[in-house]
């Protein structure tokens, strides 16, 4: 009896934690512009982890009107993916304990490299993305905006 | 003395391999979704419903016995309206503890209702297929516009095994 007692108070207990811990962590879910203007990347949500698509492309087709492909993946059988559509960052869980996306990787087509990533939250509408090597020391960040629809 | 080395890892390897064999399980996929962008990128997934210990207990094996799990075909098959409005298809697998990777990918898509995705190199499901929230995706462009959309698909896994 005792034992259930303990268990439906840690049930009473930890349930708005972690509501509140999906709804920070649920805050990178939406489409986002990186600070180049050349791209949206639709950020959502599959099981715990997160994962950023790019939905829109300023030049989504080469000159002769084809569709910009993932020409340099190490792997040549995908090369012929469209980078529209393209899942650039992958993996990303959220750690409650630093308020940071983690442990995911960012993709760069232009060189087909991958990199480590994790993204903090500046404000709602804002996040740093940082693409690193390694340790977190030896990388880039950029900062991407939340498209927000038209009121 | 080079010559030696090589020829006895040839033989350890040979050693290593001749008792593996290969099992071919077809698995069936339904992807479903809502198409939530307009000639734009879309996503269809399916949780996994089936575990490795489900896949291979009709052929009487064990997941001790299980090297690796490879895929040698992924066919999707799209109705008309589906087709007419599609323009590439992306194959991947996720689970907790795995990150997403791709199995196949098609673009430009053939004439036909089934294509073929052309499969990634070098897969290894054993570990998603073992993991909780094994989920299946299924990424799409889109040339037009669809609400919902539940996309047939039919891959062949090939099991790699220990033989007993």
């Amino acid at each position: 009896m005792s034992r259930l007692l303990a268990v439906l108070l840690l049930a009473l207990f930890s349930s708005p934690a972690l509501m509140a811990q999906s709804k920070d962590a649920d805050k990178l879910v939406g489409v986002w512009q990186p600070s180049d203007g050349r791209s949206y990347v639709k950020i959502d949500k599959i099981g715990n982890k997160f994962y950023g698509r790019v939905v829109w492309l300023k030049e989504a087709n080469e000159e002769d009107g084809s569709p910009r492909l993932d020409k340099n993946n190490p792997d040549e059988s995908l090369r012929s993916t469209p980078l529209k559509g393209y899942r650039v960052m992958k993996d990303l869980v959220y750690n409650e304990d630093e308020k940071m996306w983690l442990d995911g990787t960012i993709y760069d087509p232009k060189n087909g490299t991958t990199y480590n990533c994790k993204i903090e939250l500046m404000d709602d509408n804002k996040i740093e993305v940082r693409g690193f090597v390694g340790t977190a020391v030896f990388g880039r960040t950029d900062v991407w905006t939340r498209l927000q629809k038209k009121k | 003395m080079r010559k030696i080395i090589f020829f006895l890892g040839f033989i350890a390897l040979a050693a290593c391999s001749a008792d593996l064999a290969q099992l071919e399980v077809e698995k069936n996929l339904m992807l479903q979704g809502e198409m939530l962008f307009e000639d734009a990128a879309n996503t269809l997934t399916m949780d996994n419903d089936q575990d490795l210990i489900t896949l291979i207990e009709e052929a009487g094996l064990t997941t001790d016995q299980v090297e690796s799990v490879g895929i040698s075909e992924a066919k999707i098959t799209l109705s008309s309206s589906e087709k007419s409005i599609a323009e590439s298809l992306l194959l991947q697998v996720v689970s907790d503890n795995n990150q997403l990777i791709t199995l196949g990918t098609l673009n430009p898509l053939p004439e036909g209702a089934i294509v073929n995705l052309k499969l990634a190199e070098e897969i290894d499901l054993k570990p998603y297929l073992e993991d909780s929230g094994c989920t299946w995706v299924l990424d799409l462009n889109l040339s037009g516009d669809a609400d919902e959309m539940a996309i047939k698909s039919k891959i062949k896994l090939v099991v790699n095994y220990k033989e007993n």
